[in-house]
């Protein structure tokens, strides 16, 4: 396996308008890392490559890590996100492509027009691994095509190809299209038509049916004209001590495998085998989290998946754990087939809506996989547009049909609307439910934190998870800090979900700043449950060359997080943002936790203690200092 | 005393026939224990029962059990 | 009547055995388990990665791995014919 020699290739541009790529020195790193950041500029269509400090990669890693100190120093935190100035990043971990256990991941790093602080979205497939068989680690998009272009990137060629064909092509369209004009080996990251028409709620679209999805990271690339990015490379990802890495990495695969949650359950069930489970506790928000107990929970489960629509399992590259369905829908209405639906996407358009019609929501899935929409949050804004019909805050005349908690067609026809824009309602809709409640006077009824919406565990029941959800900072997204895990799986270790001591700790670092070290180094989050960070970097180590300790990797995760605190202040965002919806600090109305509420205050101010922050929620200097980002000390106004 | 017990996920196949969510009653002398139920009065094995909820509340195997009790039992299962 | 099995290793088991290929000898047509033992014997690094004890003493293999002779995987109770070429790798889900 060796990598590939550096040739510097002449400068050039022809009337094809193919990219210049400029000669560049290779920073040789030992191995894990491609050393290269390709720059795509699409306003003038030419590309460079800038070589990857070996400094960036010892203090941050790869992945969420480069994508958030790139950003940082590239990006004014003030631009406008669906402005030329916003910059999309796409970011390989050094472990992404070695062959190690489901080392498939790469990021989407960009500021997120839906909620305006920056956006990290995390996906599998064969995408990220390809981008390091080309030679990158980071490819990042700036500027705007003045019309719609996709790029194809085959080892060093850089080239811009008219997409006005391919405009309005759905993923999978996209993907044959392009894969037959450049190459059957060539991997696709591209939008949907909800990405091309820029909702808020898009996605980027990778191996025609995974999604970077939260943040409306694919309005960003539809801002841009930017259709897709094809890629194709032929290189492979050294590795600096090769026998050290596969004792590693083989011992990973042991566990992995051995492992009854990874291989056993996700194997047979997916995520939705969480479906009865959270059901049962009284946890599985229902009705727009009116309520927390859902009455069609079993025919919409995991096992309910597994009986009636589930074909097969499929794995992203190197992943044996295979948890990703591939349901069909035969007949009727509700015809459909393809990956999914997970657990968020059968919960958001399940229980959410009050829809017990399991075709339906696959159906419900596989539109938002055509249009490429976030289905949490498209899920979401559909239950809080019912909940909106149902109260009278938004008139049938607007919306063009009753739209009523638990109406399976309706909830179809709203999906539909929301992928297509149709509409006023409709295009509000596609911008999400926070904007959509805000229009219709009843900002109560949004669901979310920062204009995310929250996914399938009730912070009501979950005290982990309402701290989470009120600090992430992307929003109130669940992974990032899925404290679940231990809250009910015990994983690492069992701790109530109602108690409170010791959950400012749980969140900010086995979960936070550990989800944001393994979000940087290419390997998927799923393989936590058989293995621990530590042999995570026990791999990072030997293939890298780096001394990475484990020691290291939780001081990473913790910069990762200041730096995205930090971006995000400058954007405008204080500790009111810190927060949750005043639904949820009202009782659950019934069930087994039918009483319990979120209790967030003391929570959120020893937490902020123990992040090193101030009351106010800024990073004090001592912490800045801590991380070696004593430079940034001051930019909050300090 | 009488336990309502119901059964997810890999766990199914112990009671095959049984409508998804629907629970079976299962007799129990006074002093059982969550352990008592799944080991003794199921017949499981021990390494598939990994979480039980009593009344929807996670419960360790030691857990008394009272009469009317809704015993929930699931193997090691987890969710992203 | 003794044979002879070739057993060509993929990545990772080359890198672990530090060579590409292996010729093994036996006494009469060995099972795919002798194969693999006989493997381990000679390269003990190997054991920890494809040897899985099991509760009552006795040895058995991980389930992570494949052989196959020619396009057809084999399992340690399938017999290997004398010349075979044995091959031993982890199967990716690859593009």
């Amino acid at each position: 396996m060796g990598q590939r020699s550096n040739s510097s290739s002449p400068t050039r541009e022809d009337d094809a308008g193919h990219g210049a790529t400029e000669n560049f020195k290779m920073t040789m790193l030992p191995g894990g890392y491609m050393g290269k950041i390709l720059q795509v500029d699409l306003t003038t269509r030419r590309s460079r490559t800038e070589p990857l400090d070996r400094t960036l990669a010892e203090q941050y890693w790869g992945g969420h890590g480069f994508g958030i100190r790139l950003f940082y120093d590239l990006v004014d935190p003030a631009v406008d996100p669906l402005s030329p100035e916003n910059k999309l990043m796409f970011g390989a971990g050094p472990l992404t492509g070695t062959g190690a256990v489901a080392a498939s991941r790469y990021v989407v790093v960009s500021k997120s027009p839906l909620t305006n602080t920056i956006a990290c979205s995390n996906s599998g497939g064969f995408f990220g691994p390809e981008m390091k068989f080309a030679g990158y680690d980071v490819i990042i998009f700036e500027g705007r095509a003045d019309k719609p272009v996709y790029v194809w990137i085959e080892n060093d060629r850089v080239e811009f190809r008219p997409a006005d064909k391919l405009w309005g092509k759905t993923p999978e369209e996209t993907d044959e299209a392009v894969r037959a004009a450049t190459s059957p080996h060539a991997k696709v990251a591209c939008i949907g038509p909800a990405g091309e028409r820029r909702s808020l709620l898009a996605g980027v679209v990778n191996d025609r049916q995974r999604l970077a999805a939260r943040s409306g990271v694919g309005a960003v690339m539809g801002s841009k004209n930017l259709k897709a990015v094809a890629v194709h490379g032929t290189g492979s990802v050294r590795l600096a001590d090769a026998e050290a890495f596969w004792f590693a990495a083989l011992d990973v695969l042991k566990k992995v495998v051995n492992d009854p949650v990874s291989f056993g359950s996700f194997r047979a069930y997916g995520t939705a085998n969480l479906v009865n489970l959270i059901n049962e506790m009284g946890a599985y928000p229902t009705r727009n989290f009116q309520e927390e107990v859902f009455e069609g929970a079993a025919a919409t489960s995991g096992e309910a998946i597994a009986e009636k629509i589930l074909v097969k399992n499929r794995a992203c590259f190197a992943c044996p754990i295979a948890c990703t369905r591939v349901s069909e829908v035969k007949d009727g209405p509700y015809q459909g087939r393809g990956e999914g639906p997970e657990y968020e996407t059968t919960w958001a358009f399940g229980a959410l809506c009050g829809v017990s019609n399991l075709e339906a929501i696959a159906r419900a899935n596989f539109l938002c996989r055509d249009y490429g929409v976030d289905s949490i949050s498209a899920g979401a804004t559909v239950a809080c547009a019912m909940e909106l019909y149902e109260k009278g805050y938004a008139p049938e005349s607007d919306i063009g049909f009753p739209l009523r908690f638990g109406d399976a067609e309706a909830m179809i026809r709203a999906t539909i609307m929301l992928g297509e824009r149709d509409g006023k309602f409709g295009a509000r809709m596609a911008d999400g439910s926070y904007r959509l409640a805000a229009h219709y006077g009843h900002p109560e009824l949004f669901m979310g934190v920062k204009k995310l919406e929250m996914a399938a565990y009730s912070p009501r029941v979950f005290q982990g998870m309402a701290l989470h959800y009120a600090t992430s900072n992307r929003g109130a997204c669940h992974v990032r800090g899925n404290t679940v895990a231990a809250e009910l799986y015990g994983i690492p270790k069992y701790v109530p979900p109602d108690t409170l001591e010791g959950k400012e700790e749980l969140v900010r670092r086995p979960f936070q700043n550990s989800t944001a070290f393994v979000d940087s180094s290419g390997i998927c989050l799923f393989t936590k449950f058989a293995i621990t960070h530590r042999e995570i970097v026990a791999m990072m180590a030997p293939a890298t060359g780096l001394d990475f300790t484990f020691d290291k990797s939780i001081t990473q995760g913790d910069r990762i997080w200041n730096m995205e605190r930090l971006f995000n202040l400058r954007a405008g965002f204080t500790a009111a943002d810190d927060t949750l919806p005043d639904r949820m600090l009202e009782p659950v109305p019934g069930g087994p936790r039918a009483g319990s509420r979120a209790e967030l205050q003391k929570n959120l101010e020893t937490y902020y203690q123990l992040r090193g922050w101030d009351e106010h929620g800024v990073p004090m200097k001592q912490k800045l200092a801590e991380l070696g980002l004593e430079d940034f000390w001051g930019v909050v106004g300090g | 005393m009488i336990i309502h017990v119901k059964l997810y996920a890999s766990l199914r196949r112990y009671r095959p026939g049984l409508a998804l969510g629907q629970s079976f009653v299962c007799a129990a002398p006074d002093s059982a224990t969550v352990e008592w139920l799944f080991l003794e009065a199921l017949g499981l094995p021990p390494e598939e029962v990994a979480i039980a909820l009593v009344n929807g509340i996670h419960s360790e195997r030691d857990r008394l059990l009272c009469d009317g009790d809704t015993v929930a039992l699931w193997p090691p299962i987890a969710g992203g | 009547m003794g044979s002879l099995v070739r057993v060509r290793l993929f990545a990772p088991f080359d890198r672990l055995c530090g060579r590409r290929d292996v010729v093994a000898e036996f006494s009469g047509t060995p099972r795919l388990a002798d194969v693999l033992l006989r493997l381990v014997e000679q390269h003990p690094a190997l054991g920890r990665y494809i040897l899985k004890r099991t509760g009552n003493g006795t040895v058995d293999f991980e389930n992570y791995f494949l052989a196959c002779v020619g396009e057809n995987i084999v399992l340690p109770e399938d017999r290997i014919p004398d010349g075979a070429e044995v091959k031993l790798f982890v199967p990716h889900a690859g593009g």
